[in-house]
């Protein structure tokens, strides 16, 4: 009886088995993207270990303050100044960096003292002085010093300065010391590469121009002459010290974070799979934040991607099989602009929590080409479920479709348009900006 | 009976066919965990949601001081506080990070209940089994840790640990969140956090004091009743002394300023940290200039440094008579 029983069973196991191979998959199982594995690993800690050798030392107060005491012998004049010269001459070329830049660094800081230390980093700073300098862009405030950081950063192939050199010379001058900026200025556009037909220092209109070009060049390329070819990495003192920055998007407090997401992005493509790699940190928020300067880095990744033949899409997809990393991962996917990463980010807008729904909305808006229009008009026709999106995505997928569809007045619902505050709705209108043209 | 071994064989069919679709069919993912959002919370929890309505918690994004000093969020580093993902997702205590959708909620209801797998995190001990969020017991959410994540990034958590014990009390909720009873008698945590904006919470971290000694007219602050110093966290609050003085017309002269507690930001190199730490007392004696026959003095508190004085809140004012 128990056998009969049980072969009844198994032959009823089997013919259910051979019953549901024998029919068609249901319809509404739809099949989410399938990613590669991902794991974590120390990146950070092992780039560290390799390239501590090449960053700049690590100098402790007593040696910036010694540094600092030379630079006021040079100011004094006569003998010891000369002495203090032949001093700081002397020393190894990577210390004096680095004790300059303590001395910038420091707040308080006599002006006498922190100019002359930018003037000795211009004249013989080595090249790992660009990420810590950069830096100082965010919060300098001497006129004449933020021209000098920015031609020294200029001297060193990066024209994220170049901003700070047209605000001066578009300032009227109120006094002496911001006309000295001013003229100081004015001296370093001649040194920006040349362009046929473009005589340095000959006219000021001309300059300008020329500097505006190379400013809308470097903002959108990261490069400062069309001609000029995208390094596929750092020197090797660049990328230690750009490692040493990155370890600030480990911290605690926020301000080393924004701050190393502030000089990241200012950086060359090169940076871009550094930011990649670092999404496979074992630290969440080295993490989180790579990715998020990704994203905020924003034109210039394709340009470099383009030129380097770097597969962005590919090189961050894998990250979207991991839900805590996925919303970030589609927003720095949306940054590339490549219309590549749309399927995923589709699926993820509508098969996502509203967290990866908003950020996928996001990334949609930077980099959906021009035949997602029919499955976005399809989204938007279903009032019900569109409603259901975060605002956020709501405002991003009309942006979109006024976008693709520019001969639509771009009119908002008006509680959607209220739930925005300016900023947000300014970010995505930027967005809505940089995308890349495409065909109807 | 004879029926029995055709029914198992049904079913064992049936099993059969749910692991072939389990074998065959490739995991669809789907994201989803808990209620959507926090307007979910509102239709059992009414009562706590209203409370949180008017709290500042619920005004973190929209809050026009927050845009002033964020650039409209341009700076986009304060969202992590003013719009965080759920605290629980963090370690106790580790910074929050910003989230993507519905932050014009703010610090809403999942930023500190929902919990990691999803079910809503709570500091009661036996939560309702069969409610629909899935409450479960976390003893984090009545630790400081659980406030930390934003509320220490200015150091607030850290001077709470450096107060005095009879001070401190037990965590953040004996004076941000105070025992509460709604309707039906029901027990639980006011959730309208009363801090910087409201008098009376002010009234109860600093009294002042005034007179005259030996050495003319004196005036004091003591922070009597916070765990934290005063003013704490966010470094454009100010709490500033005046005086000002009666000539013998009986005209008083305008208000003038003696003194200001706050913390600088990391750029006002000029500047130190003056604020009142925990159980502290400051007091100064303000010369009384020729001619003067009666003072006043006043601790107003500002919620931004530049606050008009009619815009501050004046916690308290001393006349000073020989």
């Amino acid at each position: 009886m128990i056998r009969a029983v049980t072969a009844r069973l198994l032959l009823g196991f089997a013919s259910g088995l051979l019953l549901l191979g024998a029919c068609e998959r249901p319809p509404e199982v739809e099949p989410g993207p399938q990613y590669e594995a991902f794991t974590t690993r120390p990146v950070l800690a092992e780039w560290e270990a390799e390239t501590v050798d090449q960053a700049l030392p690590s100098l402790d107060q007593d040696r910036v303050e010694e540094v600092r005491d030379l630079l006021d012998a040079i100011g004094a004049g006569g003998r010891l100044a000369h002495a203090a010269t032949g001093q700081l001459q002397d020393m190894d070329a990577r210390e004096r960096t680095a004790a300059l830049l303590g001395v910038v660094e420091d707040l308080r800081v006599e002006l006498d003292h922190k100019r002359a230390a930018y003037a000795w980093l211009r004249d013989t700073g080595s090249p790992g002085l660009l990420p810590r300098l950069t830096l100082r862009l965010k919060y300098e405030k001497d006129l004449w010093s933020a021209v000098c950081l920015a031609d020294t950063l200029l001297r060193h192939g990066n024209g994220s300065g170049l901003d700070a050199i047209a605000a001066v010379l578009e300032r009227e001058p109120s006094d002496a010391a911001e006309e000295a900026a001013r003229s100081y200025a004015a001296t370093v556009i001649p040194q920006l590469p040349a362009t046929e037909g473009w005589e340095p220092g000959a006219d000021f209109a001309a300059d300008w121009e020329h500097l505006t070009k190379v400013r809308a060049l470097w903002a959108a390329e990261r490069r400062l002459a069309p001609d000029e070819e995208q390094p596929a990495a750092f020197e090797p003192e660049v990328h230690a010290e750009i490692v040493q920055m990155c370890k600030r998007l480990r911290s605690q407090p926020l301000r080393p974070v924004d701050d190393a997401r502030f000089v990241l992005i200012r950086q060359r493509g090169a940076v871009v799979p550094i930011l990649e790699q670092l999404s496979f940190d074992e630290d969440r928020y080295v993490r989180e934040h790579a990715l998020q300067t990704l994203s905020w880095m924003g034109v210039p990744i394709r340009p470099w991607c383009e030129a380097r033949a770097y597969d962005y899409v590919a090189a961050l997809r894998s990250k979207l099989g991991v839900a805590g990393l996925r919303p970030r991962t589609c927003e720095a996917l949306g940054a590339g602009r490549f219309a590549a990463a749309t399927e995923d980010l589709h699926y993820w807008l509508q098969h996502g929590s509203r967290e990866t729904a908003a950020a996928a909305a996001d990334a949609l808006l930077r980099c959906a080409g021009q035949d997602y229009l029919p499955s976005l008009q399809q989204l938007i026709s279903d009032a019900e479920a569109f409603a259901r999106f975060p605002a956020e995505a709501q405002y991003s997928l009309y942006t979109l479709w006024f976008a693709l569809e520019p001969e639509l007045e771009a009119e908002y619902p008006p509680e959607l348009f209220d739930a925005l505050p300016e900023g947000e709705r300014e970010r995505r209108s930027r967005w809505a900006a940089e995308r890349v043209p495409t065909e109807p | 009976m004879k029926a029995a071994p055709a029914i198992l064989a049904l079913a064992a069919t049936g099993v059969g066919a749910w692991v072939l679709v389990k074998l065959v069919t490739p995991p669809v993912q789907v994201e989803v965990r808990g209620p959507m959002t926090s307007q979910d919370c509102a239709a059992c929890h009414s009562a706590v949601f209203a409370e949180w309505e008017e709290s500042h918690h619920a005004f973190a994004y929209h809050n026009p001081e927050v845009r002033k000093l964020s650039n409209d969020f341009r700076n986009e580093e304060c969202l992590a506080c003013h719009a965080p993902r759920p605290v629980l997702d963090f370690e106790p205590g580790e910074r929050v990070l910003a989230r993507s959708a519905d932050r014009g909620t703010g610090v809403d209801c999942l930023s500190c209940h929902q919990g990691p797998q999803g079910g809503m995190a709570s500091a009661n001990r036996t939560p309702s089994s069969s409610a629909p969020c899935q409450p479960y017991h976390e003893t984090r959410m009545s630790s400081v840790q659980h406030c930390a994540s934003c509320h220490n990034q200015h150091g607030t958590v850290d001077q709470w640990r450096a107060a005095p014990a009879h001070l401190k009390g037990e965590s953040c909720l004996d004076c941000h969140m105070t025992e509460t009873f709604r309707e039906g008698g029901r027990r639980g945590r006011h959730h309208g956090f009363p801090a910087a904006h409201n008098r009376e919470a002010l009234l109860r971290a600093v009294r002042v004091e005034g007179g005259f000694d030996d050495q003319g007219p004196w005036f004091s602050v003591e922070n009597y009743g916070a765990g934290h110093n005063f003013p704490t966290d966010e470094r454009s609050r100010a709490a500033d002394v005046q005086v000002r003085w009666q000539d013998a017309d009986g005209n008083w002269g305008d208000w003038q300023h003696v003194h200001r507690f706050r913390d600088p930001y990391r750029d006002e190199v000029d500047l130190v940290n003056t604020q009142l730490p925990s159980g502290e007392t400051w007091r100064e004696n303000l010369p009384m200039p020729d001619g003067a026959t009666l003072g006043e003095a006043r601790l107003l508190y500002r919620t931004q440094p530049y606050l008009p004085d009619d815009e501050s809140e004046e916690l308290g004012r001393v006349e000073l008579k020989p």
